[in-house]
């Protein structure tokens, strides 16, 4: 036991010996230009490990001597005799009490006297020496009830474990409430203390036979419950589903319908000069949706557009209360720092190559260079704009190639016609 | 030293077991002594049996005080049976009638040599000590001939079966103290000390030995009453079904090893050829326990439990084991070494020769055709023997609802018998039935040894505690309050 904690510590000790001279070896291990924190961040050199397998150090002598043991007799503190048991220990160890006689911990389960019994404690249904008998159970198996209940065995009774709890506990209130003789009745810590032994018989009785229910089901039931436990889970995921889809096309709709309310209301405010009938028309348009499906009103609230607007002043509820499914993806906030050139919107990939095609014409890089909020706001309408544009033109050479093989057709039945005519 | 809370006090443990003696000193991993618990035990002349008891004591040298002592003691305490007081002893002999008295043979090679007119005797009945004389002597034997120690310097720890009654614990005090002056003693219960090897305080412990199979729930280490259930369908039972499954299907009556002086090979299924020794004046009893060890070997290697509900089509198409038995006969082992083991789990479908008394906690239960036509049975006329998931399940049931998750969670199988392959399986699939929607765990030891001397090893560790030693009952307290003392102190 002695030779491996001597050693445990000193293994330690020689391995980082052995690191720190290699290091010093390979000095200097970064540049002296920079600084040793930059480098370290760059990446710095490649750490050594060597682990040299150092030769055991050789036991110094000791010239301690080794601990005498001796067959010693011992009684302890714990026995109310006085057996004298043998064992080995140390010769220098304190012979005055035993090692283990500490941990004999019995719990104090009250005593009473006659008296008290008379005056506090007595029961039509228990008897003082049943009682007795309870409590000296109880003290016995350090109160585990089960096996009270499992040894109780009282002449011409039987009690069940609910039965034996309840005249414990109530034993031990009146006990308390007997005792208390100074200071008021609901003096706030005697309830502390009597809270303790609180039992409501007729509720255990209840939960346990709620259990006995669930202990007897039979393997079908189990199943049964079983499968209706998963059928129940797919319709709520349903639901959930659902509701999901609506909300999103609620958005959509409520996008759509803000903007014009609030393109109203701008220019009403721009007639009257009161900015407060925006808050108005935001309200109102909550209660126009919610004619259409009953979704709470701050899902209304929360389109792209509505965290330009104050929120609604007849609908309280929704104050503050912006539904982060609701945000478009652009307008969430990345966690941390971000790039801004990262939040110009993307272009469609099979729109991307016409648009870089067009931006170079513009001499235009294909990202800002230098990306400020105007010029990233900029490129995003610029590149809108292409989009634009190239959808428009995609849809003029359409219908110009429409035109020309209208054209083309009416040419040739012209031609059918001059050459009819001309038969 | 400390870390472990232990603190070693040369204790001695002993479990006296249905089939097997294990003592050996606390602290340590295994027994020191494993001998059978059937002994053998003759009849002979006085001055024959003093002569061969000092050979079997001659390490107790100053024998004669305490034995003195024990005689005063048994004369006194006369409130015992009068076959007690008739064998008042003071050695390994028992006067019957004069000039002649019993003899005890114990250990392997003593109780299994053939001597004419040996008989072989157990102590225990269901569990219980039924024979003292006999549970002294092994107490003896396992003392001065094989521990060689003076039980008077060391503590002695007991072990006891879960429904053991009162008055038999307080013959067993009376006899560590009068009869051997232990300056301690302690009695504690086998599921105790099963959960407490597996390092359980809480759990169902299903002990399926030599001679009884029982369910007992330990909560907290303590043995809760209500519930346990005890049977005597277990590896004695089996092997003695086999006996007769042999006798039935190829009309073999097994030779005993000893009977067989040469044997010479036979193709399977064929009669043996062997030359049989003559053995004049044996006992019944002892051919017999030899025809059960011969099977013990038999079933220990060829047999197995179906992993799942036994299904006859299923298993017939499972390898065969081939099997030699001491005459020389030989077999190749089909469906027939699923069968009767399927006796622990299905008892009154399988069970050959009904002759057999069947006793659920202690008291005979009926084998006659017309069990199994109602299924709860109500009265206890139609008690059924029960199989073993039943045992666990009924045992639960009994039980607290509150405890019962932690019990089904802990399922300790321990002894001889689960080491079947399948057993275990069998168990848990049983059990998966028996109570569907609870989580079963079956705890149970590895290696065999664990198994077979759980008990003794559980016993091993408690008594090795440092926090135990205030548990003894001492000698003084003994004297002062009498034996009723055990009642009380060992719970
Ligand atoms: N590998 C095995 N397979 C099957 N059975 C076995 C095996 N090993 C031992 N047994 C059986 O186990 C029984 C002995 O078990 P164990 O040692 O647990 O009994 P015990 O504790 O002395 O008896 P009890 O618990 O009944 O008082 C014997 O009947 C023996 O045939
Ligand atoms: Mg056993």
């Amino acid at each position: 036991m002695a030779s491996s904690d001597d050693n445990a510590p000193q293994t330690v000790p020689t391995t980082t010996t052995n690191t720190t001279t290699v290091t010093q070896r390979h000095q200097p291990l970064y540049p002296m230009e920079v600084s040793q924190d930059l480098f370290a961040l760059i990446g710095g050199a490649p750490t050594v490990l060597i682990h040299k397998p150092s030769a055991r150090p050789k036991p110094k002598p000791d010239d301690t001597q080794a601990a005498q043991w001796v067959w010693r007799g011992f009684t302890s503190s714990a026995r109310n005799d006085d057996l004298v048991l043998y064992h080995w220990v140390k010769a220098d160890e304190d012979p005055s009490d035993y090692h283990f006689a500490p941990f004999n911990q019995m719990i104090d389960v009250g005593e009473y006297t006659e008296v008290e019994y008379d005056l506090y404690l007595r029961d039509d249904d228990w008897t003082k020496a049943e009682t007795a008998y309870l409590m000296d159970l109880c003290r016995q198996f350090d109160l585990r009830f089960v096996v009270v209940a499992d040894r109780y065995e009282f002449p011409d009774k039987s009690r069940s474990m609910e039965d034996l709890k309840e005249r414990y506990y109530s034993v031990q209130q009146k006990l308390l409430r007997g005792r208390h003789t100074a200071g008021p009745i609901n003096d706030p810590g005697l309830q502390r203390d009597l809270a303790v032994y609180d039992y409501n018989k007729d509720r255990e009785i209840e939960r346990k036979s709620y259990l006995e229910v669930l202990y007897r089901r039979t393997r079908a039931q189990v199943q049964e419950e079983e499968a209706l436990y998963i059928e129940a889970r797919r319709l709520d995921q349903n639901e959930k589903r659902l509701t999901h889809e609506r909300n999103a096309l609620l958005r959509l709709l409520n996008a759509h319908e803000t903007n014009l309310l609030l393109r109203q209301a701008g220019r009403k405010a721009r007639r009257s000069g009161q900015p407060s009938n925006l808050a108005i028309g935001t309200g109102s348009a909550a209660h126009h949706l919610r004619l259409g499906g009953d979704v709470p009103a701050h899902l209304h609230l929360s389109s792209p557009l509505t965290g330009t607007i104050p929120p609604g002043s007849d609908d309280p509820g929704a104050a503050g209360l912006v539904d982060p499914a609701g945000l478009d993806s652009r307008d969430r906030q990345p966690p941390g720092a971000f790039i801004r050139s990262t939040r110009i919107a993307p272009v469609k990939i099979s729109m991307s190559q016409k648009v870089l095609a067009y931006l170079d014409e513009l001499n235009v890089p294909p990202r800002p260079v230098m990306a400020t909020g105007p010029i990233c706001a900029e490129f995003d309408r610029l590149q809108a704009n292409i989009l634009a544009l190239l959808e428009l033109k995609k849809h003029a050479d359409k219908l110009e190639a429409d035109v020309k093989q209208a054209t083309a057709r009416k040419a040739q039945l012209l031609g059918q016609d001059a050459s009819a005519t001309g038969h | 030293m400390v870390i472990y809370c232990g603190d070693e006090v040369s204790a001695l443990v002993v479990d006296v077991g249905g089939s097997w003696i294990r003592a050996g000193y606390a602290g340590e991993d295994t027994p020191k002594v494993v001998v059978p618990s059937w002994v053998g035990s003759s009849e002979v002349t006085e001055d024959e049996a003093s002569a061969t008891t000092k050979t079997i004591r001659n390490s107790k040298a100053d024998s004669q005080d305490p034995d003195v002592e024990m005689g005063d003691a048994t004369a006194s305490q006369s409130g015992s049976s009068s076959k007690d007081a008739a064998g008042g002893q003071g050695d390994v002999r028992v006067k019957n009638e004069p000039g002649t008295c019993r003899k005890y043979y114990i250990g392997d090679t003593q109780a299994s040599t053939w001597r004419p007119n040996m008989d072989i005797k157990t102590p225990l009945e269901d569990g219980l000590v039924a024979d003292w004389d006999i549970y002294e002597n092994i107490w003896n034997y396992c003392f001065y001939n094989r521990l060689r120690v003076q039980p008077e310097e060391n503590p002695l720890f007991v072990t006891e079966v879960a429904w053991n009654t009162p008055s038999l614990r307080e013959k067993m005090v009376e006899l560590a103290f009068e009869k051997f002056n232990c300056p301690a003693f302690y009695v504690s219960k086998d599921p105790v000390l099963t959960a407490f090897a597996s390092g359980k305080p809480t759990g169902l412990v299903l002990d399926c030995g030599g001679t009884t199979t029982s369910a007992v729930a330990v909560f907290d280490g303590y043995v809760l009453k209500k519930g346990q259930t005890y049977q005597n369908i277990a590896g004695d039972f089996i092997s003695e079904q086999i006996l007769a499954q042999l006798k039935q299907d190829y009309q073999k009556e097994v030779v005993p090893r000893y009977r067989v002086a040469q044997k010479s090979a036979v193709g399977p299924g064929e009669p043996a050829k062997a030359v049989l020794r003559d053995r004049p004046n044996t006992a019944p009893s002892f051919d017999h326990r030899m025809q059960m060890q011969a099977i013990h070997e038999y079933k220990e290697t060829v047999c197995q439990i179906s992993e799942t509900t036994f299904d006859l089509d299923a298993l017939k198409v499972r390898p065969q084991k081939p099997y030699e038995f001491p005459d020389g006969y030989n077999l190749q082992v089909g469906v027939q070494r699923y069968q009767i083991p399927e006796i622990l789990f299905q008892p009154d479908k399988f069970i050959v020769d009904k002759t057999r008394e069947v006793r659920l906690n202690g008291k005979a239960v009926s084998l006659s055709a017309n069990t199994g036509v109602n299924g709860t049975g109500s009265g206890n006329a139609t008690a059924k023997p029960l199989g073993i998931p039943r045992m666990i399940y009924d045992c639960i049931s009994a039980c607290d609802t509150d405890v019962r998750p932690h019990l089904f969670s802990n399922i300790i199988l321990t002894g001889g018998s689960t080491l079947f392959p399948g057993f275990v399986d069998r168990v848990n699939y049983e059990l998966q039935g028996l109570a569907p929607g609870q989580r079963i765990k079956i705890q149970t030891p590895g290696n065999t040894a664990e198994r077979k001397f759980g008990t003794w090893l559980g016993g091993s560790i408690l008594s090795s505690l440092g926090s135990f030693h205030q548990l003894w009952i001492s000698k003084q307290e003994y004297q002062d309050s009498g034996a009723s003392i055990v009642n009380k102190k060992c719970q």
